[in-house]
């Protein structure tokens, strides 16, 4: 199991788009992959999940990934995340 | 989106025969000819017990609407990335996400399970619990996705009671529809036979459902009162998107008109565009510029198109109220100002900083009422006792000036020493800056606003301490005739023609010319040939005005001597009524301009 802890760094944070980005990501893996904000911990691969952590810009969150796959999931995450899901801002 | 059944609604239409017309506001251009189709949104769900035995059922039949709204959804964005572009159909990729997500549809069909209620029931109370946790949240961007939940629940709901949009396209002639309000994903979904133009109750010009009709080049007319209750279903509507008018029950002779109106529009536009790449110079060599006035970003495309030679005056209040009840942070003003800048080059942009009037802003963000409003804390009063919310603005103007050729103008000037302040604000945000290490341009002109009376007889010590004037006609008359236009009682003494208006007008343009500075005119006065010619022969440099307005001035322009212009001028500001000056300049003109600018004239 590998845990990474990301900022979310893009202006709108985890909103509808950028939520949609990354349930896609995360469906493309096998592993079971979760997402924690403080205590509050959700699929990563429902966007209805995502939307309810509320995750705006400056958020720390916690991708948790167990599996075969692990390790590309997770950095695969931090990617999408650290290029702000290829917004302008 | 529901259609109401047309016969519930007919009842009353063979006593209506007549032809009525009802005025909104055009967002849209064109004429569209149809049919009446009320569309409502749903509002009423109800609880209905089921039996144990009819559970699968009800399962079942959630499970199709899923499925259809799913296929809806991924129609819809194939439709709308055609038609309008990647960054408006992703939002349905989302919505698309969310009809397929398990915790979100499980949640349902356990609920029908446990509760053995009705499918809608069901997805009603879910819904509104997943509402009611986005209404928890701090961030308000973050807290309106729950307008998404909303957005895909009603495609689902639609769904399970069977009225889908499908139905529409089985409709055999030309439809008009009409409704309450729409939200952006019913207007894309209008793209589409036998839909040709729509008119509702509300909704802003500045509204997604406005941008998008535009941009689907659909009429629209937006804001017309009571327009589902006034208007039966299959009534023959015509929806008049120049004008902003409804007109139903026409005549088969008006609808004929009508189509021509389309022709004759489309030609005469042709015709003025004609001149989009020549200059505005007078016969006798005197160049003036026409520049736009803009208020949203997606005007920029008819700046361009009809030739505007810089962007005149930018009202940026319109980011506030896109924004509202939030205030634009700074990175939001920087973007625009950056984005207009680079669309008009390499010609100039003028920002004008926030004019919210007290009514505007009051209520939301300063909690205040006053008595007297227009006379209030507005404009540059109020944003200089909101310092917080002015400092967003003019640093965001500020780095922009070091990225596009912007220019700033304070609105609502009435003393050389309110502008003293603005500019040692200005001064002091440009200390920040530097010592933040962030560009702006040092040479960032500003400009003013000449709208008080005061100002407008102190123009020549302004002048010294701005680097241009701008006259605001609106509030100039308004002002100085003590008269609200907006009231019928007294509106006929509003007049752009009074002499005591040419008057003041005149002592500002020498008073810039003396100083050297700049003066343009961003009133609607700028954009009426007649008041045009008068302008023109006082020596205005720049007019700016509505982008569609630009061809038909430049073509006057190109058609008068400014010497004659120069004498209309004189002649006219010894008259002693605003009507003598009409009558005087009408006839003047009426042997000067092309013949079809004659009837143009009132």
């Amino acid at each position: 199991m590998i845990t990474k802890e990301i900022e979310i760094q893009n202006k709108l944070g985890l909103h509808a788009r950028a939520a949609a980005k990354l349930v896609h990501m995360a469906a493309r893996f096998k592993s079971d992959i979760k997402v924690r904000k403080g205590t509050e911990e959700v699929d990563a691969k429902s966007i209805l999940g995502i939307l309810l952590l509320a995750a705006g810009p400056g958020t720390r969150i916690s991708v948790i990934a167990n599996g075969e796959d692990e390790g590309e999931a997770v950095s695969s995450i931090e990617q999408l995340i650290d290029s702000r899901f290829d917004e302008a801002e | 989106m529901t259609v109401i059944e047309p016969k519930q609604r007919k009842a009353s239409r063979d006593v209506r025969a007549e032809i009525r017309t009802y005025k909104g506001t055009a967002v849209s251009p064109g004429v569209a000819i149809g049919r009446a189709l009320i569309v409502e949104q749903i509002t009423s769900v109800f609880r209905v017990p089921i039996k144990e035995a009819d559970i699968p059922h009800e399962i079942q039949r959630f499970e199709q609407a899923l499925e259809r709204t799913r296929a809806d959804l991924t129609d819809l964005k194939q439709t709308v990335s055609r038609s309008i572009g990647e960054e408006y159909a992703s939002i349905f990729d989302a919505h698309a996400m969310i009809a397929s997500d398990p915790a979100f549809a499980d949640k349902v069909v356990q609920k029908i399970e446990l509760d053995r209620v009705n499918a809608e029931w069901a997805l009603h109370e879910v819904q509104e619990e997943l509402e009611a946790r986005f209404e928890t949240f701090d961030n308000e961007y973050l807290r309106d996705r729950g307008e998404d939940i909303k957005d895909v629940g009603m495609s689902l709901l639609n769904n399970l009671q069977g009225l889908s949009r499908h139905e529409l396209s089985e409709i055999d002639h030309d439809v008009i529809i009409l409704a309450d309000d729409l939200t952006p994903s019913d207007a894309v979904h209008f793209n589409q036979k036998p839909i040709v133009g729509f008119a509702t109750e509300t909704g802003g010009r500045t509204s997604h459902t406005s941008i998008i009709a535009k941009s689907l080049f659909m009429p629209a007319v937006i804001g017309v009162p009571r327009l589902t209750q006034v208007i039966d279903n299959e009534e023959m509507v015509i929806i008049d998107g120049y004008e902003g008018t409804v007109v139903v029950n026409p005549s088969e002779a008006l609808i004929e008109e009508y189509r021509s109106k389309v022709t004759r529009h489309e030609e005469y536009e042709k015709e003025l565009l004609g001149n989009r790449d020549e200059p505005a110079v007078t016969r006798d060599g005197r160049k003036v510029s026409l520049q736009a006035n803009i208020e949203l970003i997606e005007e920029m495309a008819d700046a361009k198109k009809y030739g505007a030679e810089g962007v005149g005056l930018y009202r940026s209040e319109f980011l506030y109220i896109a924004t509202s009840p939030r205030l634009p942070d700074e990175d939001e003003h920087f973007e625009i100002y950056r984005k207009i800048a680079q669309d008009i080059e390499p010609n100039w942009a003028v920002i004008r900083t926030f004019d919210l009037g007290g009514k505007k802003l009051a209520k939301e963000v300063m909690g205040s009422k006053e008595d007297n409003p227009v006379l209030g804390l507005r404009a540059l009063r109020l944003c200089m006792r909101h310092r917080e919310m002015f400092r967003v603005q003019l640093r965001a103007l500020l780095r922009a000036s070091a990225h596009g050729r912007i220019k700033i103008m304070f609105p609502l000037v009435s003393s050389i020493q309110e502008l003293r302040q603005a500019k040692a604000f200005v001064k002091e945000i440009k200390a920040e800056l530097d010592a933040e290490g962030i560009a702006y341009n040092p040479e960032l002109e500003i400009g003013i606003m000449i709208e008080v009376p005061s100002a407008a007889m102190t123009a020549d010590i302004l002048a010294t301490e701005s680097d241009f004037f701008a006259i605001g006609t609106n509030d100039l008359i308004q002002y100085s005739l003590a008269i609200d236009r907006n009231n019928e009682l007294v509106s006929y003494l509003y007049e752009p023609l009074h002499p005591g208006i040419l008057r003041l007008v005149k002592f500002v343009i020498d008073s810039g010319r003396q100083a050297g500075i700049p003066v343009s005119m961003c009133g609607e006065m700028a954009a009426d040939p007649l008041y045009a010619t008068i302008l023109l022969g006082l020596g205005l440099d720049i007019f700016s005005m509505n982008p569609s307005s630009i061809p038909m001035i430049k073509e006057v322009t190109r058609s008068l001597r400014y010497r004659d212009c120069r004498r209309i001028a004189t002649q006219a500001l010894q008259k002693k009524t605003a009507q003598e000056i009409e009558e005087f300049v009408i006839e003047s003109l009426a042997m000067k301009l092309p013949s079809g600018f004659a009837t143009r004239l009132r």
